[in-house]
């Protein structure tokens, strides 16, 4: 086989950039929240502070992280180019921001307007992801077992979108009826389930063999995982619209996530690289939060949780588990873009060679910082998991989360200016 | 028949390592020589730094986590493959 892959098919760095820079700052707007709301935010899930958190989280700093991957993974793993990639990036990622920044003021009480705003940029941030990315897949010359999962993904975020679209808008429209509590359900579930965890197991298929050096993971989890989640999510909503039993459905959920997990975790213990850095220790503390989210979620189903520990399902998964696994994907992944952009200027530069080398990828974003962010986000995930029992911690949890996010900014932003200082130093050796 | 070239087994090494080797070596291959190296994917981020430094290449999947990688300076009658 001989690959055919141009230049012009990867997106300029900063099209991917700008949303992992923006996801930290909804990350640092979450940690302020529940440092204010404090022990109030938890008392259920329906307080407007945990509405704001889940989606300040879920869209300001998950789906951010993940546009910007789809937008720079999509030619390097389908072999698709992105037409007029800066521009749709720059629109999608505007939308997403003003339309998150909408929402999550609408949850904290600002006036019906703010959900009505929030309707059309997030529907068009998402509905435009949605074309672009689908059209690019439908298109794809390259169609492994990651490029048919991103189908699958991507169809989970559409139901998931359809859903908070007509939760949104009975908020901004109250006129609407709707059977608010099934509605919220199911969206969480297309959100967290059929998004969230579907493209970080069909991103993980390819990066956790490549950046940690273990075995692929088995065909048949590659092939069957995304599918069967995604028929268990629809029985699900199936059920949940026609009044019958959930928790079949739900039991298949919990124990596919937990399945994901154990596999990664195998994976990941026998890996052939021994040395353990940052990245893998985030790779492994987000496979045993998503194995304990599955768990927590399997117990509720057999004996009730108490009101505090409602949410502990919840917040196991988007903190234990996806915020964890971003961390630790952008540790490698951010480096990675900068050394491969650096490395096309210099080939693109016909007098440097020679007389400048590029930074290898640990001067990008060295150990000791990453250890930093990964300290940090430790720290903050166990005041927030002691937070569940102790509501009292939850304000200090929400000042850590503040720390850790500021944490993983800081480096995001030095790696960044390293960048731009090492294209300077290239420019001047040309 | 091309000359002898550079053969490397890049497996077990975590990215861009892989792709900086490749790059290292191929600074110092012969006229009419190729580079070999076993890898345990395709590279594809290194194709736009092969093309830009005047390089051919041709992959052949071995395995489902092994493949070979044939690079060789472009326009090189001798180094190419005959199936290239």
């Amino acid at each position: 086989m001989t690959a055919a892959l141009s230049l012009e098919q990867a997106p300029p760095l900063s099209v991917p950039l700008r949303f992992f820079l923006t996801a930290p700052v909804f990350g640092i707007a979450a940690g302020g929240v529940l440092a204010w709301a404090g022990p109030a935010a938890f008392a259920s899930r329906w307080t407007p502070p945990a509405l704001a958190l889940a989606h300040l989280l879920g869209l300001g700093v998950l789906t951010m992280v993940m546009c910007g991957a789809l937008f720079q993974l999509l030619p390097v793993l389908a072999g698709v180019r992105i037409v007029r990639a800066r521009l749709i990036g720059g629109a999608c990622h505007a939308l997403l921001v003003a339309g998150t920044a909408a929402l999550a003021a609408g949850f904290l009480g600002a006036d019906t307007v703010a959900f009505r705003l929030a309707v059309p940029l997030l529907g068009g941030a998402l509905g435009l992801l949605l074309a672009v990315v689908g059209t690019g897949l439908a298109r794809a010359p390259r169609r492994h077992d990651s490029v048919r999962g991103m189908r699958w993904a991507l169809s989970g975020l559409a139901v998931a979108t359809a859903l908070g679209l007509i939760l949104a808008l009975g908020h901004g429209w109250s006129t609407l009826p709707l059977a608010r509590a099934a509605f919220t359900d199911l969206h969480l579930a297309w959100a967290l389930l059929g998004w969230v965890t579907l493209l970080v197991a069909v991103v993980a298929w390819q990066v956790v063999p490549m950046f940690q050096v273990t075995t692929e993971y088995p065909p048949w989890l590659r092939r069957a995982l995304a599918p069967v989640m995604w028929l268990l999510l629809a029985w699900l909503t199936a059920a949940s619209l026609a009044g019958r039993v959930t928790w079949p459905a739900t039991t298949g959920l919990a124990l596919a996530c937990a399945g994901f997990a154990v596999q990664t975790l195998v994976l990941l213990a026998r890996r052939r690289r021994r040395r353990r850095d940052a990245s893998l220790n985030f790779w492994t503390l987000a496979m045993v939060g998503l194995a304990a989210a599955a768990l927590a979620g399997l117990a509720s189903l057999v004996v009730p949780l108490p009101p505090r520990l409602g949410l502990a399902p919840a917040v196991l998964f988007v903190a234990g588990f996806a915020l964890a696994v971003i961390n630790g994907m952008l540790l490698k992944i951010v480096p990675f873009l900068v050394w491969l952009h650096l490395q096309q200027q210099l080939a693109a530069t016909p007098a440097a060679p020679g007389r400048f080398v590029p930074p290898d990828m640990h001067a990008v974003l060295p150990e000791p910082r990453a250890r930093l962010q990964l300290g940090s986000f430790a720290l903050a995930l166990a005041v927030l998991v002691a937070g569940l029992a102790v509501p009292a911690l939850l304000r200090l949890a929400g000042i850590c989360w503040i720390g850790a996010f500021a944490t993983l900014g800081w480096n995001l932003v030095r790696a960044v200016r390293l960048y731009h200082a090492q294209r300077r130093r290239l420019a001047t050796a040309a | 028949m091309a000359a002898p070239g550079i053969s490397l087994d890049l497996r077990g090494l975590p990215p861009p390592e892989p792709m900086t080797r490749i790059l290292d070596e191929l600074a110092r291959l012969a006229p009419g020589a190729r580079l070999r190296a076993l890898l345990p994917h395709e590279p594809l981020p290194l194709y736009p730094l092969l093309e830009q430094r005047g390089y051919a290449w041709q992959v052949t999947a071995l395995a489902p986590d092994r493949c070979e990688l044939l690079v060789w300076r472009h326009g090189d009658g001798q180094a190419t493959p005959d199936d290239a």
